[in-house]
């Protein structure tokens, strides 16, 4: 479930690039140095943007290095450091341990058990650090896991315990005086990327016959916008709460995630679909 | 009375949404207690601050002062409920010292299990940064009382003014008869629950069944107030798909040069890796 919170980079400008780029760059920094080289494994874009809506609104001391990787081998690449950044880093390390959990026991892949064996040190390390996250993470996955087993599960507690996950990862802070709108405004992005998540995948679900929640819809005339229109009303919920926050910084780009950035897998699945209709339609 | 939240901000009403953003964050730099430790006067400006920006930010959003317009459910609280979320320290910017837990933001949400479903949903998301606000339910206030023909739906509706929305969810699923009245409760039982989706979908039904009814147009408005904002947002500038459309393969291509790491066959997650 993740991957759909990433910027439209064909409109960014040069600057912009740059700066996401060296964000990004940071949170894999970050991963080596708090979890090892294994750690940048884990590595994406909803974490980074993780980490620059924390440090627009925090600003944070940052510091700028520039260094040579395993994936840059020529040339250096900028990146940022700071305590945001870090924190992003660990969220990632976090939510990808418990990904590949679940994919492990979804359908004992190889690819999860691997997953899960390199990061149960790292979700560890960041139990002990960051304990409310961990164990809100941990509940809301488990309450998941029941919920997907029963015969008729409910999609939209599905979705709002995808939210109660992501709302607790986006608050560094608990007792901070920002802290509930950035909790939901990780609630409205955690729902709607369960949603994305389960109607991207919702053909290969059907063939494989796993659980998908959209079962309960599917069949129905209007599909297809319905599912539109919720994705619409779920995201929409999170640029409200993202409004409130007073940011400065990086706000362009931050609305270009916000705004159409989460909207890309959305037209490329779309285009798809049409083009594969056509296709059937004309061998028909 | 309160002073023009404008003017404490340094701004005329005419200022956008991130100018009041902008100068937000420079007064709070100048005035944040963490800067100034044991300065009451500083203490005292950051709270002006604070609440400039949210009514000032308010105003901007929904043309209302929510001084002048304090929400009904706020009731005899009114203007101390309105201060409420800045009633502590001031937590952020580097501390994490609040003397205030999250609970007394809007702390009164939870009944469904979602303690956060109370934000911008159906409603303006504002109403719960203001804290002592009956979340998504206050809006309740706003339905009329409706003749219904079968007494089971008044239960219902019962059920759902007292905020009982698993109970009034337990009595709509016994009435066998589905129609506009039916449905229109179950949305209001669901927001009440957070149950975006199935509200959406209940609403939607009611206002197909009755599409001259008023309180079902309502209804269905409210819960999808903040789409139609998302929407004009979009349309209106915040919209950065245009280079996207053209050449989708393009941005594919740039995207996946973004992706360092792949752990392989990670299907199920293509753009994660």
């Amino acid at each position: 479930m993740f991957g759909y919170v990433a910027p439209v980079l064909s409109v960014l400008t040069d600057e912009q690039k740059q700066r996401y780029r060296s964000v990004y760059c940071g949170v894999c920094h970050a991963l080596k140095s708090r979890h090892g080289q294994s750690g940048r494994l884990s590595l994406s874009n909803d974490m980074t943007f993780l980490a620059l809506l924390l440090s627009s609104l925090y600003e944070p001391d940052t510091t700028q290095a520039s260094a040579r990787c395993g994936i840059h081998p020529v040339k250096k690449h900028p990146f940022c450091s700071s305590s945001m950044i870090d924190y992003a880093a660990d969220m990632n390390a976090l939510l990808f341990y418990w990904k590949c959990e679940d994919q492990r026991m979804d359908d004992h892949s190889l690819v999860g058990k691997t997953g899960e064996t390199l990061f149960r040190k790292a979700a560890k390390k960041v139990r002990t650090q960051w304990p409310a996250q961990s164990v809100a993470v941990e509940q809301a996955l488990s309450e998941l896991w029941k919920e997907e087993k029963k015969t008729i599960p409910d999609p939209d507690r599905l979705c709002n315990l995808s939210g109660e996950m992501l709302g607790a990862v986006f608050v560094p802070k608990p007792d901070d005086m920002w802290a509930p709108i950035l909790r939901s405004v990780g609630n409205s992005l955690g729902r709607f990327i369960y949603w994305m998540d389960a109607w991207e995948d919702y053909d290969a679900d059907h063939r494989k016959r796993r659980f998908n929640p959209l079962d309960v819809y599917h069949d129905r005339p209007d599909y297809e916008d319905f599912c539109k229109e919720t994705l619409e009303l779920l995201i929409a919920e999170a640029a409200n709460s993202f409004e409130i926050l007073p940011l400065e910084q990086d706000l362009d780009l931050l609305r270009n995630v916000m705004y159409s950035g989460v909207w890309q897998r959305y037209t490329l699945i779309t285009e798809k679909k049409q083009k594969q209709r056509k296709e059937d339609a004309h061998a028909e | 009375m309160p002073n023009d939240p404008f003017a404490v901000l340094g701004l005329n009403s005419s200022a956008t949404e991130d100018e009041i953003k902008s100068a937000y964050r420079k007064l709070a730099k100048k005035y944040h207690p963490d800067l100034n430790p044991g300065d009451k006067a500083a203490e005292e400006k950051m709270r002006e601050v604070n609440e400039a920006y949210t009514r000032a930010l308010q105003i901007k959003k929904t043309g209302k002062d929510p001084y002048q317009n304090p929400y009904s459910s706020s009731g005899s609280s009114g203007a101390s409920g309105y201060y409420n979320p800045f009633g502590g320290s001031y937590g952020g910017y580097g501390s994490s010292q609040g003397s205030y837990g999250q609970g007394s933001y809007g702390g009164n949400g939870g009944q469904g299990g979602d303690p956060f479903g109370d934000f911008g949903f159906g409603f303006d998301p504002f109403s719960a940064f203001f804290g002592g606000q009956q979340g998504g339910y206050q809006q309740q206030t706003r339905y009329r009382t409706r003749n219904y023909s079968n007494p089971e739906l008044k239960t219902a509706e019962n059920h759902v003014l007292a905020n009982r929305y698993h109970d009034a969810i337990t009595q709509l699923n016994r009435v066998p008869t589905h129609d506009a009245d039916w449905h229109a409760l179950y949305a209001r039982a669901d927001m009440g629950l957070g149950n975006r989706i199935s509200a959406l979908d209940h609403a939607r039904a009611a206002v197909r069944m009755a599409p001259n009814d008023p309180d079902f147009q309502a209804l269905l408005n409210t819960i999808e107030s903040g789409r139609q904002a998302y929407r004009q947002a979009r349309s209106s500038g915040y919209d950065f798909r245009s280079a996207i459309c053209s050449n989708p393969c393009l941005t594919c291509i740039v995207a996946n040069m973004f992706c360092n790491c792949c752990l392989g066959g990670c299907g199920r997650y293509g753009m994660f890796c």
